[in-house]
């Protein structure tokens, strides 16, 4: 419980002594009952691609590990020494600073070694759902409501992070279509988006992530309308850029109870606005008479606010 | 604190549900994106095709601003269309729309007549707003007058019109309301006629399934001349057919203007000479009442100028002759053909040796493969011999006029039925068939250079050119429904668009269709030079 109490008042500060620019991100997730005294109270790690997963320290025997730094001021015993099965030894101690106040320093032989900070989670990928809310115009032939769904598929490296700030940059493909019926006449469109997402992570506490992004890349539309002068369907394709800035808020599900990130499977909801270049799609057909002029409709802008919702595992 | 806990969460979750309920529901898309296309009027106009799209609510027009070149507009009419007429030379189209009905609200739409330009750029050029949703639509061949007719409602007094003179726009619409006993069937916008001592007055002529009714255009609310008709000896209602007219000729000292009438059901013609006014009387005129009796039911009336003045000639194909009744005395000629010609079409000033006296005019019959030309300034004299007739391969229910000055002496003459035409030359008096298509249909080019025939559902059609008399046959690779001869909007050359017009399988239960077209040049038309347009009924949006 002494260690406990310790590990809350772990200030930011020597977390970050403790963690930053640590290579070593090896450390197993701490047990949740007494989580790492340098993690619990430090800010956590942002997840990858939403899915945080700042690992907490722990043993391989699941026991969690403290860590205690010695005190400038000695204001007590310092506590007894724990050895994981590596061998390494994790010390810290309790002091009181000359205000009075007690603080928590990390000793600095294991400052050093880098051995006492979190697995930070370099990876992670997703799935989920996306609907768009399509305001650009164009898009009625092809939907009754301006709702164009699509499954999101994506994954992300983290590449930097300090304190409870994280940048990635992950990879996101949605696949989505739709079709119904143009005065009649069937109509379809499927939309492939392949963005490039710059990432910036905010971690909330344990089990709260929050985070903005900005995807940027192309998008290609294929959609076919039904001619019933032809009796056969026409068809066009174009490529698109596309960006869509959007901020979310990644929940992590289950696990033990932790004051940071950790790995595992998190619940991400997101939303943002997609931009996209207008597309004026030709449709034509193989079967069309010679010299048929393609149809064109109204231009096609999918562009709009969007919504979604992804299960994310973080590794 | 479990109780604020709880609060915050409900709020979370009522906020998280309508986020997730704005999410998946959307915006429901115009529903005119569900309405199918179901083809309503198509009309060809001078520079312009016009489409009604009924479901949108709007005039779908074609033009062509190069070779093979389409443009669209769309032209937002008013809600459920009734009807689009054209004027004779097509440089207007008019549509009459019945607004919303029932009309509950005071910003629901009213009963419109919409006028419309027919040139390259067609544009609405005036909105006539209608106290009574009307269905019917009749138009003056001289453009000046427009009726429309036919009113709906719970209670509706069918012989009420809405007179609207569109050569003076700024006039509202007056409404005439006729004591006929049936509704109306056919208007007659007479020439001006003279009138003694009242100048000359044009006339709109009403005829319904059992009588007539005429209204003086000079003063349309002055009151209608309801002249009586004649019951037939079978004591069934007098059914008029026909209604013609003649100007006071030229010379006379008395001024006498006709109208006639002829009964669909019994062999009376009624003539009606144009009188001065009762005293007292608002009119402007009054009629003199005349029934001559052809013997036999007449086939069709005209006024013909003849060496002894004007006739009135009634073709009887029953008996092979033609009475010629003297419109003043009554008194009448009997003229023996060879054949039952049931058809007669003016022709004097078009024939090479136009006589400086009488008419000439063309007889033909839907009963007997022979045509005539008729010498009226010998009927009276000579009659067995005015008359030359010509052989033709096939019966003739209907002569083509050609537009325009240049080849107005060419006819076209075309048999019900038949897979053949004729285009006869009136100052060589010379036929130059032409074999078709069974089943077409000819269209004439508003610049009268040329017509076109087709049969729905070919694939193939065909040019005629008038001044080489030489039929071009061209191949589209869709079926044709309709061709149209505009004038491009550069305002140099021409366009022929060929329709195509696709209907729902009869199977599936939908009234759907769509429409393309195929653009030609439409002075050289070249099946390898065209451009296919199609699903039009998604473009110009």
């Amino acid at each position: 419980m002494i260690e406990r109490r310790r590990c809350r008042r772990v200030g930011v500060v020597a977390w970050c002594f403790a963690s930053w620019g640590s290579p070593a991100f090896g450390a197993e997730p701490g047990a949740e009952s007494t989580p790492p005294a340098a993690a619990e109270e430090s800010p956590p790690t942002p997840p990858v691609d939403g899915a945080p997963s700042a690992p907490e320290a722990r043993d391989e025997t699941g026991a969690p590990e403290s860590a205690e730094a010695p005190s400038t001021t000695a204001a007590e015993p310092a506590a007894p020494a724990k050895r994981d099965d590596s061998g390494k030894s994790k010390t810290a101690r309790s002091a009181t600073s000359s205000a009075g106040a007690e603080v928590e320093v990390l000793s600095d032989d294991a400052a050093s070694s880098g051995a006492l900070t979190p697995r930070r989670v370099r990876a992670g990928a997703f799935a989920g759902l996306r609907t768009l809310f399509v305001l650009g115009g164009g898009y009625e032939p092809y939907a009754e409501r301006a709702l164009l769904w699509s499954l999101s598929l994506g994954g992300n490296l983290v590449l930097s992070h300090e304190g409870p700030l994280a940048l990635a940059l992950g990879l996101n493909w949605d696949a989505g279509a739709s079709n119904s019926d143009a005065r009649g006449g069937d109509t379809e469109i499927a939309v492939h988006r392949l963005t490039l997402v710059p990432e910036a992570r905010y971690a909330l506490g344990g089990r709260v992530v929050a985070f903005g992004r900005v995807g940027v890349g192309a998008a290609y539309l294929g959609a076919s309308i039904e001619d019933r002068v032809l009796g056969t369907d026409r068809e066009a394709e174009q490529w698109v850029v596309t960006a869509d800035p959007g901020v979310g808020v990644a929940l992590r599900l289950g696990g033990r109870r932790s004051r940071e990130p950790s790995p595992g499977f998190w619940l991400i909801l997101d939303g943002g606005y997609v931009f996209s270049t207008p597309a004026d799609l030709a449709f034509t057909s193989e079967d069309a008479p010679a010299r048929s002029a393609p149809l064109r409709l109204e231009e096609l802008s999918l562009h709009g606010p969007y919504a979604r919702l992804s299960a994310s595992l973080g590794f | 604190m479990n109780i604020v806990r709880a609060a915050s969460r409900k709020r979370w979750a009522r906020a998280l549900g309508l986020v997730l309920l704005v999410a998946t529901s959307g915006c429901k898309r115009d529903a005119a994106w569900d309405q199918p296309f179901v083809r309503g009027d198509i009309v060809g106009l001078r520079g312009a095709v016009a489409v009604v799209d009924d479901a949108r609510e709007e005039l779908v027009l074609l033009t062509s601003p190069g070779k093979n070149a389409l443009a669209m507009r769309r032209l937002h009419i008013g809600k459920n269309i009734v009807s689009a007429v054209p004027s004779r030379d097509r440089d207007l189209l008019l549509v009459l729309s019945r607004g919303d009905v029932p009309r509950l609200h005071a910003d629901d739409e009213r009963p419109l007549l919409s006028v419309i330009s027919g040139d390259a750029n067609p544009r609405i050029v005036k909105r006539y707003a209608l106290d009574d949703p009307l269905r019917k639509l009749a138009l003056d061949p001289e453009g000046e007058w427009a009726v429309a007719y036919d009113a709906e409602g719970a209670v509706v007094n069918v012989n009420e019109l809405m007179l609207v003179h569109l050569a003076e726009p700024e006039r509202e619409p007056i409404p005439i309301t006729t004591s006929l006993g049936g509704s109306p069937v056919r208007f007659t916008f007479t020439a001006p006629l003279s009138i003694p001592g009242g100048g000359a007055h044009r006339l709109l002529i009403v005829e319904t399934e059992r009588d007539l009714s005429i209204i003086d255009l000079e003063d349309p609310t002055a009151g209608e001349t309801v002249p009586p008709l004649p019951r037939p000896p079978s004591a069934a209602l007098p059914r008029p057919a026909q209604v013609v007219f003649h100007d006071d000729l030229p010379g006379d000292d008395d001024v006498a203007s006709y109208v006639a009438v002829r009964l669909a059901n019994d062999s009376s013609v009624v003539t009606l000479r144009l009188a001065p006014p009762n005293p007292g009387s608002r009119a402007a005129f009054s009629i003199v009442y005349n029934v001559v009796d052809a013997g036999a039911q007449p086939s069709t009336v005209d006024f013909v100028e003849t060496d002894r003045g004007l006739r009135l000639a009634a073709l009887v194909p029953e008996r092979r002759q033609a009475v010629l009744f003297d419109p003043a005395t009554s008194k009448s000629e009997v003229v023996e053909f060879d054949q039952p010609y049931s058809g007669i079409a003016r022709i004097t000033g078009l024939v090479a040796d136009e006589p400086a006296v009488g008419d000439v005019a063309l007889l033909y019959s839907d009963s007997a493969p022979s045509i005539a030309f008729w010498r009226l300034a010998e009927a009276s004299s000579t009659p067995y011999a005015s008359f030359d007739p010509y052989p033709v391969e096939h019966r003739v229910s209907q002569v083509l006029d050609v537009p325009g000055d240049e080849y107005a002496h060419l006819k076209l003459l075309t048999g019900q039925g038949a897979d053949e035409f004729f285009l006869l030359d009136l100052q060589s008096r010379l036929s130059h068939p032409m074999r078709a298509l069974s089943g077409f249909s000819l269209r004439l080019s508003p610049d009268g250079q040329r017509a076109w025939a087709f049969a729905p559902g070919a694939l193939q059609f065909a040019q005629l050119n008038f001044r080489d008399k030489h039929p071009v046959s061209i191949s589209v690779e869709r079926p044709v429904t309709d061709v149209f001869d505009i004038e491009r909007s550069s305002g140099s050359g021409r366009t022929v668009l060929a329709l195509h017009l696709a209907q729902a399988s009869p199977f599936s239960g939908e009234a759907s269709s769509d429409f393309g077209v195929t653009l030609f040049d439409g002075e050289r038309p070249d099946s390898a030079d065209s451009r296919f347009h199609s699903m039009l009924i998604l473009e110009g949006w």
